[in-house]
């Protein structure tokens, strides 16, 4: 129920951010035709963000700007982006960002929240259209058992107004859900909401989803049978 | 034998709980420091099972006054003694449950803690106070958007190795100088995820500054008018 609720809550949030949103500009992540499709949705987007609360619009006055983001099978990234520098394990999936600067000061850290699920590997990457500021250091919090967050720090190097960061990648076997993080600077934080991050529910294997296909073959010949 | 075991295991007891008051909010009351610009802010946030809740010790020292902090252990002033020394810690204690992994201290006046005018604040001598942190790992300092003395900053920023709120980590204390008094500006941290916003103090040109920026401005409007003026 709980599940329910938050989920309802961050599609009416998504919806607002939508319908208000100034046009932002947008980097390939937010529309690639590669991104994870778990059956009902394709996992990429574009999310505003405001330090005063109010993303729907974006005063340019503050800490503002937005997080482009997609999922991808690990086959799917390495396609789309080969030796980009960054490449997640076997089995798993590759979440990933690019950060677009807008309002009056630079962005000097994104941490992406992730509900104490388990992680693989963090990284940065450039190609296939996403290009910018890498980040100076990445971490998964406090571990990769059980994360709390993926941070991207530009401290050293921050992305200056009107510029992006590089792909931010972090990977993990669990399938996303709609969760949220935050960016920093100018001495403010601004909320992304949302963001995807990984849920309880693993991805299925290749042996589960063969075992599942003959489970359906079998039921269909049984019925023809009748 | 008995009552030696006892003795000994209050005395580490004491120990501990000594080590522990000594390690924390040690900015808050240092007598050193102006006594109208110390204190703790509390920063909190917290979006469905993630928690961001943790305090910032902040203290100004007054020029001369940092090397002067017994507290601090009589640390070394990078402006020699010239300029306001700005101090902070990071106190994860607070019952929260995610990590904290940056503080940043803005010097852009926006609201909601600035005054909304975006002042030269010229800080300087980013760096921090070891032997403050629990567990003692040093933490990585920059100003935004960069170290360069000749472009304006936004911010001071301490990326921490991520301080545990299970065992209630510390940061060491944080600090930056200017020869500008305080006023209140933004400060945030994040973690987990979140981030938190509340007023920290940070530099104003002092209004001497102002007074003569502003006696200069009248002296070029009388000698522009006098210029202009008709001879005879």
């Amino acid at each position: 129920m709980r599940h329910l609720t938050n989920t309802t809550f961050l599609w009416g949030v998504s919806l607002a951010v939508a319908l208000t949103a100034r046009s932002a500009v947008s980097g390939p992540l937010a529309t690639h035709p590669d991104a994870f499709f778990d059956g009902s949705i394709t996992w990429h987007g574009s999310t505003p963000f405001d330090s005063d609360g109010n993303p729907a619009v974006l005063e340019g006055n503050d800490l503002e700007g937005t997080v482009d983001w997609a999922v991808f099978t690990k086959t799917a990234f390495d396609n789309a982006f080969p030796a980009s520098g960054y490449s997640p394990p076997a089995g798993e999936l590759a979440y990933t960002f690019q950060i677009n600067v807008g309002g009056v000061t630079d962005v000097s850290r994104l941490a992406v929240g992730i509900n104490n699920e388990p992680t693989g590997t963090i990284g940065s990457f450039s190609g296939g259209g996403v290009a910018g500021i890498a980040p100076v250091s990445t971490s998964l919090l406090p571990n990769t058992t059980s994360t709390t967050s993926a941070e991207f720090s530009f401290v050293g190097s921050t992305i200056p107004v009107g510029s992006s960061s590089s792909g931010l990648a972090f990977s993990s076997r669990r399938i996303p859900v709609d969760f949220f993080g935050s960016v920093v600077d100018g001495g403010l934080s601004a909320l992304v909401i949302p963001l995807p991050s990984p849920s309880p529910v693993n991805i299925p294997e290749p042996s589960t989803v063969v075992l599942a296909g003959m489970a359906l073959v079998l039921l269909g010949w049984r019925r023809s049978r009748r | 034998m008995r009552k030696a075991v006892i003795l000994c295991v209050i005395s580490i007891s004491l120990t501990i709980l000594y080590a522990v008051g000594a390690s924390a909010g040690v900015l808050a009351t240092d007598p050193a420091a102006l006594p109208a610009w110390q204190g703790t802010q509390l920063f909190q946030q917290t979006v469905f099972t993630l928690n961001l809740k943790a305090n910032v010790d902040f203290a100004v020292y007054s020029p001369g006054a940092f090397s002067g902090s017994a507290a601090l252990g009589n640390p070394a002033d990078p402006s020699g003694g010239n300029d306001y020394v700005y101090a902070y810690q990071v106190l994860n204690d607070q019952g929260g449950n995610v990590s904290v992994t940056q503080l940043s201290v803005g010097f852009l006046d926006l609201p909601p803690n600035g005054d909304g005018v975006d002042d030269a604040e010229v800080p300087q001598n980013i760096g921090f106070v070891d032997g403050f942190a629990s567990p003692d790992v040093d933490p990585s300092s920059s100003f935004n958007p960069n170290n360069n003395p000749n472009v304006l900053k936004q911010a001071a920023d301490w990326a921490l190795a991520g301080l545990d709120p299970s065992t209630s980590d510390t940061s060491d204390v944080l600090f930056f100088t200017s020869p500008y008094g305080p006023e209140w500006d933004n400060g945030s941290i994040l973690g987990g995820g979140l981030g938190a916003t509340n007023a920290l103090p940070s530099p104003v040109p002092e209004p001497a500054t102002f007074v003569l920026g502003l006696l200069a401005v009248c002296l070029a409007a009388v000698g522009w008018a006098k210029r202009r003026r008709p001879a005879g």
